[in-house]
């Protein structure tokens, strides 16, 4: 689907902004950028350039209109739903090399990044300091703060701390039409509307941000960590809502059923009886001097719920071990199946027990095996879907229950996306989500700031033009 | 289409069409896109272009596989520019085995390389006249040894006479480390010390021989403390990695069956191996010679054998070192180890044993210091800024040695930190305990 | 009220009046003023063009509270304390404290961005508001966001909204996230002697592994009235609140007991009724004894000492609350005539330099007020402002003339 929309004197141009070596336009180094981690859609860029300043970036934005050419950031590439995808082709502005850590202001408590660094990297830097960058998404090894800014990121901790947006003070940015304009900075508000909270988010359709001043947050002094083990689903859930109801939030609240016990246990032996329906690990922290009664509650809450067994961590290595579960259970997946994709909806959290029953019969009804982890505290599901690619039938029906359990997450009063964003992948479930009046709003908004509609067309609004593509595939499997 | 290898590829006198048509599809299916591996490989961190990250390698292989991407100079360039640290295995939630894509990949590329540039001075000398055979290296290295107490390499490192040099003899020249310290061979048999605890054999490799012989000397003694009896069969040779890598897969795999020959596996409880890219290599014979042959059993039978020292010794249960050390260290993961062996935990482990050691964590201890085989003399410009980036975090802590259990790296951290006059020792997680068990 | 150019107002219990109404004003051009509890009126420059007053205090039921979700939806012209009351019954709350509770409203809130003393540790309402219903200047009724707490889908017009002072449209719901009330809560306070004594403490407390919810410093006069019975004649007194479990307070008050202790400094443990009087003192602070003019300036948190220090060099009557997050209102009891205009003139840039922005936000004589001297000068940020307004508010009916 790629014709070249950009001429060599673009090209040459680009070349005379950055330089040659940070030019791409042959087609076999472009062909790694025509998708990112959703496969699905894909298109190759005509160019992609990796500038290294702001007005590096602002240049390349004002040659993008010169030449009437679609443009479109790029980070790390981890979107999980096309965020990055060129619709239409044209210049991919890549900001990888944008990776200085430039200020860290431990008194005022902030730093400043250029987008191109990495999550971690922040972490590590800060590592000894007494702060961290709260927002920690599971991709956090490899995506880039200009990226989470872009999908406001969460993780398993959005629970008490948030996700990107309470953590992102301020920003400078290259506007669509190659302006560049700092929103907020180092103070915590300003004045007017909040165009930082308004822009994180906006997937890379409003601006392309070029620094970002983000929020640190103090250490915690501590941490309990627990894993239950219950009989049912709905004895995991209610302790959910108990220690919730107890007044504790957690730091972090994850749920994971029996298919990823059984697979988790194939693979890792962490000794998890196999008919558990439902293991929970719960982690809280903060002041030390808090943490022994928060634990005593939890430990007696999910016992009184009828947990068979709750686990707790002595120290940091059993710390570690209980999280180790957790964050292999995608790969534990892997040896369940050839293949498999993963959902990102949300529901109210009591909605749980509700929407993990419809699920089992959705799986059902369509034959497809469905094993769920997810980020419980938020209600924010990550159901997986096992199949095998080669069976187009299961392939199909992979599809529709895909669509089937987005949908009775929207009728449960959520939401189709909770952290992977919208991109090109559920952009048709936009118009079941919102009002034609809603998106019409929201069209509006984007044409305050992208009125040509050349940044990053074809995301996360139906209207602008995007073609209504229909999916083949399900998302997250093996890549082309 | 996707997800298959196209049926109709153009023909041409290798067996396989195509480069990479060799290597199983699955493996490249594996991938799932996602991207979580693009931070942890160095090439990536460096030039922040995905085509030199793991997942764009694994396209540009799978593409031109199938026919889809051109096997151009730049697709070659991003290739080449690959350290094979496999940090992006540890990486990969999803289990891809890159090894196993780049290692066959590189080899069927060099195996159809034009005649004139698999014949070049470089190959014939040094890789293959040189890297199987100790002695004959020990002898070349001897000038330069002897140079090297004279102070000549300085002098000539100052007037620019090694410019003169060809330039990648010139960084084989630079990487020495100096002084070189003449130390006799090792004998065929050590006894344990005090009650025996375990039988084992010892591997002393090519390079390191050559250039170490005073960490073998050091990792037998220290397996001597702890009670384990040490035996060093004379009929040993290289592992054959650096031949794999080079893409001469037959004369690797002579190595090996010579290895797997000389090894008397049923008297030993295990095989062991104090440098990292070896252990890794004879780890791995198994799949990368999967040849049915003769042999094939032997050095199946030899890989799972192997042990690295550090992993043999924490799972035996050290014996303590007594004799306090006082010096602030950071230890520098090799990637054969931590990456293609899993071996993090166990060299930090016993380092801490050491009495009065204060150990530092090293910021991006993961990532590859830029040696890798004889990748800082094929990509030297790469290379060099790996290790310019790997010493800027060593400084970082403070520390004043910097341990690291493979040859390469220590050379490689050796060479940058005398080119930048930094004082800094560098030496082997056994230097250390060995000096630590010999004082206490 | 009597601010703003009405022809007449319409009190409307329903979206559908409050649309309609907008719809007819947008076709007829005539402004459209949404008014909750009249308590911020004055905020920002003062409209002028006579037109139709909505007052939404007749909005204001609850729509759903599932508690167990910590969430609650509510209409805006619900007020602070109603939710309040509603949230205690099961335990929780919104942290957000504005002044005169009993009439601010929740859409009030949202529009002016208010927020009070527990901003330090709890954040401000941008980080509570998950979902909305609103009214455009066409009379367009839109949602954004949703009921669950963690969600991308679409644009974030919770936090565009926030802070827009009725300008881009008229909120008519709102989704909050809310959270359990501690354990306990309590208050320690000191009076401290100097400006740099000031930023020390504060420096202090950010270093410290103690994570107080509230972070405030109290100048002026009105430290008499809340702390002079106990330390006579001082000039600041720096508040800091407490809040967790019993165990998490316990440590938190010993350790910086300890820690103020060996400062040489008076501590004062404020705690129960007293401790209610004062929370709520410093939460009253900007509208209490009916002031001539406040101001509000955001900092960087480590130049507050200083804005307040240069404030009180030119104009000593000024009373202060500074907050360790940055935020200082300026409050001046008795009108200031022509000094006004040369001291606001000064503070601007002055703010600016320290990181921040400063703007009017309560002025009893808005006689001859320019934009600049109340909202200070504008920023290239202000040109998309005016971008969304134009594509919210074709027709520049909201509020119009609030920003000058
Ligand atoms: S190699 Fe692994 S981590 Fe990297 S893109 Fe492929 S599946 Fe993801
Ligand atoms: S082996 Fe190392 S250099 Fe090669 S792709 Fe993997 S991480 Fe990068």
């Amino acid at each position: 689907m790629n014709s070249r929309t950009v001429s060599s004197k673009l090209i040459s141009d680009l070349v005379a902004i950055v330089g040659a070596d940070r030019v791409l336009s042959a087609r076999s180094e472009l062909a790694v950028y025509e998708c990112d981690g959703f496969v699905i859609e894909k298109n190759s860029p005509d160019v992609a350039v990796f500038p290294r300043t702001t007005a590096e970036v602002a240049a390349i934005v004002h040659l993008c209109n010169e030449h009437s050419v679609p443009f479109v950031p790029r980070g790390a590439g981890t979107s999980l739903a096309g965020g990055c995808l060129p619709v239409g082709g044209g210049v991919m502005i890549v900001l990888t090399q944008m990776k200085q850590i430039v200020e860290i202001n431990l008194r005022d408590r902030y730093a400043v990044v250029e987008p191109g660094v990495v999550n971690v990297w922040l972490t590590q830097a800060l590592r000894g300091s007494g702060y961290h960058y709260a927002p920690d998404p599971s991709s956090q090894g490899a995506c880039t703060i200009g990226g989470n800014v872009a999908t406001n990121s969460g993780g398993p901790h959005t629970l008490k701390y948030g996700v990107t947006v309470n953590h992102v003070l301020g920003f400078e940015a290259v506007m669509a039409d190659g302006r560049t304009v700092q929103f907020g900075g180092p103070t915590a508000e300003s004045f007017g509307p909040d165009l930082v909270g308004g822009l994180v988010g906006s997937e890379g359709t409003l601006a392309i941000v070029t620094k970002v001043w983000v929020r640190l947050t103090r250490d915690p002094q501590g941490y309990r960590t627990m894993l239950g083990v219950f009989d049912s689903v709905e004895d995991a859930t209610q302790s959910i809502s108990e220690i919730v109801g107890a007044g504790i939030i957690p730091a972090a609240l994850e749920m994971m059923d029996q298919g990823i016990v059984v697979a988790l246990e194939e693979a890792f032996q962490f000794g998890f009886p196999l008919d558990a329906a439902a293991v929970l690990l719960i982690e809280v922290d903060g002041l030390e001097a808090g943490l022994d009664a928060q634990r005593d509650a939890i430990v007696d809450i999910c016992t009184r719920c009828g947990a068979r067994e709750v686990r707790q961590a002595a120290d940091d290595a059993q710390r570690a071990k209980l999280w180790k579960c957790r964050k292999q259970a995608f790969g534990a997946v892997g040896r369940l199946s050839p293949s498999y994709c993963t959902q990102d909806g949300v529901v109210p959290r009591t909605k749980l027990p509700h929407i993990l029953r419809r699920i089992t019969e959705i799986g059902a009804k369509h034959e497809v095996r469905i094993v769920n982890v997810f980020h419980a505290g938020d209600g924010n599901l990550h159901p997986i879907v096992l199949f095998d690619e080669r069976d187009a039938a299961q392939v199909r029906r992979v599809l529709a229950a895909s669509n089937e359990i987005l949908e009775e997450c929207i009728a449960a009063g959520g939401s189709v996306t909770g952290e992977h964003g919208i991109g090109v992948e559920k952009i048709d479930l936009m118009k079941k989500l919102f009002t034609p009046d809603d998106l019409e709003v929201m069209g509006r908004f984007r044409a305050a700031f992208n009125p040509q509609g050349n940044l990053s067309p074809g995301k996360m609004l139906p209207t602008a033009g995007a073609c209504g593509m229909e999916q083949i595939h399900p998302g997250r499997q093996a890549a082309m | 289409m996707r997800d298959q290898a196209p049926s109709s590829a153009p023909q041409a006198s290798h067996p396989h069409a195509l480069p990479g048509q060799s290597i199983d599809y699955q493996l490249f299916l594996d991938c799932v896109h996602c991207g979580l591996c693009t931070a942890a490989c160095p090439t990536y961190c460096e030039l922040g272009n995905e085509n030199d990250s793991p997942r764009g390698r694994i396209y540009l292989m799978r593409g031109v596989a199938d026919g889809r991407i051109e096997l151009n100079d730049q697709v070659l360039h991003h290739l080449d520019l690959c350290l094979d640290c496999r940090a992006c295995e540890t990486a990969c939630p999803s289990g891809v085995q890159y090894g196993r894509l780049i290692e066959p990949f590189r080899a069927e590329l060099a195996e159809r390389a034009p005649a004139k540039e698999r014949s070049d001075w470089f190959r014939r000398w040094i890789l293959f006249g040189l890297f199987p055979y100790r002695e004959r290296m020990r002898k070349a290295l001897f000038p330069a040894r002897i140079a090297q107490r004279l102070g000549l390499m300085k002098f000539a490192a100052v007037t620019g006479l090694l410019r003169l040099l060809p330039q990648r003899l010139q960084r084989l020249v630079a990487m020495l480390p100096s002084p070189l310290v003449h130390e006799p061979p090792l004998p065929e048999r050590l006894p344990a010390k005090g009650k025996q605890r375990a039988r084992v054999a010892l591997f002393t490799g090519c390079v390191a021989d050559a250039m170490f012989r005073s960490t073998h000397w050091a990792t037998a003694r220290v397996l001597q403390e702890n009670g384990c009896e040490v035996l060093v069969p004379p009929g040993q040779t290289c592992c054959g990695a650096i031949h794999l890598h080079a893409g001469a897969s037959e004369p690797a795999r002579q190595l090996a069956d010579q290895n797997a020959a000389a090894f008397p596996l049923d008297e030993v409880d295990a095989v062991i191996v104090n440098v990292a890219g070896c252990g890794a290599m004879l780890k791995e014979y198994d799949h990368c010679f999967p040849m049915a042959d003769a042999n094939h059993a032997a050095r199946a039978a030899l890989s799972a054998k192997v042990r690295d020292v550090h992993e043999f010794l924490l799972e035996l249960g050290p014996v303590a070192p007594r004799g306090a050390i006082h010096r602030n260290v950071t230890y520098h993961d090799a990637c054969h180890l931590a990456h293609a062996q899993k071996v993090v935990d166990a060299p930090r482990a016993l380092l801490s044993m050491i009495p009065g050691l204060s150990l530092r964590e090293l910021p991006e201890s993961l990532l590859c210091c830029g040696a890798a085989g004889t990748y800082n003399l094929t990509e030297p410009e790469m290379s060099d800024r790996l290790a310019r980036r790997k010493l800027d975090n060593i400084e970082a802590t403070g520390a004043t040695t910097v341990v690291t259990a493979n040859a390469g790296c220590l050379l490689q951290i050796m060479r940058e930190a005398r080119g930048r006059n930094a004082k800094l020792d560098v030496v082997h997680p056994m230097d250390l305990l060995d000096q630590s068990y010999q004082a206490g | 009220m009597s601010l703003l150019p009405l022809t007449k107002t319409n009190t409307s219990d329903d979206e559908a009046d409050v649309c309609a109404a907008i719809a007819e004003a947008s076709a007829a051009r005539t402004p459209v003023y949404a008014i909750g509890g009249g308590t911020s009126l004055s905020f920002g420059c003062l409209p002028s063009e006579a037109g139709l007053g909505v007052r939404t205090t007749s909005l204001a039921k609850l729509i759903d509270y599932p508690a167990r979700d910590m969430t609650i939806t509510v209409q805006a012209g619900m007020t602070y304390a109603e939710l309040s009351r509603l949230l205690a019954q099961e335990n929780q709350r919104l942290p957000i404290d504005p002044p005169q509770a009993e009439q601010a409203t929740i859409g009030g809130i949202l529009a002016t961005n208010t927020s009070g003393p527990r901003r330090y540790g709890c954040g401000t309402l941008r980080d509570y508001l998950i979902g909305l219903s609103a009214v455009d200047g066409r009379g367009t009724l839109f949602h954004a966001g949703g009921r669950v707490v963690k969600n991308v889908a679409g644009y974030d017009f919770c936090r565009l909204l926030i802070g827009s002072l009725g300008s881009l449209a008229v909120v008519t719901q709102a989704t909050i996230k809310v959270i359990p009330i501690p354990e306990r809560s309590l208050m320690l306070a000191c009076a401290l002697r100097s400006a740099n004594e000031m930023e020390t403490m504060l420096a202090d407390l950010v270093a410290s592994p103690i994570m107080p919810s509230a972070v405030q410093v109290l100048c002026g006069k009105s430290v008499q009235k809340v702390f002079a019975d106990r330390w006579g004649d001082v000039r600041a007194v720096l508040a800091v609140g407490l809040e967790g479990t019993q165990a998490e307070v316990e440590w938190m008050r010993t350790s910086l007991e300890s820690r103020w202790g060996q400062k040489r400094l008076a501590i004062e443990r404020v705690e129960n009724e007293r401790g209610e009087a004062v929370w709520r003192h410093l939460s009253e602070f900007p509208a209490a004894d009916d002031p001539a003019l406040v101001l509000k300036a955001v900092l960087m948190p480590s130049r507050v000492a200083d804005f307040c220090d240069l404030v009180h060099s030119l104009a000593p009557e000024a009373e202060l609350l500074a907050d360790g997050r940055g935020h200082v209102f300026v409050k001046f009891l008795a009108p200031l005539d022509d000094a006004a205009g040369l001291l606001i003139r000064h503070l601007h840039p002055a703010a600016i330099q320290l990181g921040g922005r400063l703007a009017v936000v309560h002025n009893a004589e808005p006689q001859g007020w320019t934009r600049q001297m109340i909202w200070g000068g504008r920023t290239e940020a202000d040109d998309f402002v005016d971008a969304i307004r134009r594509q919210f508010d074709p027709h520049n009916i909201l509020n119009p003339g609030r920003w000058g």
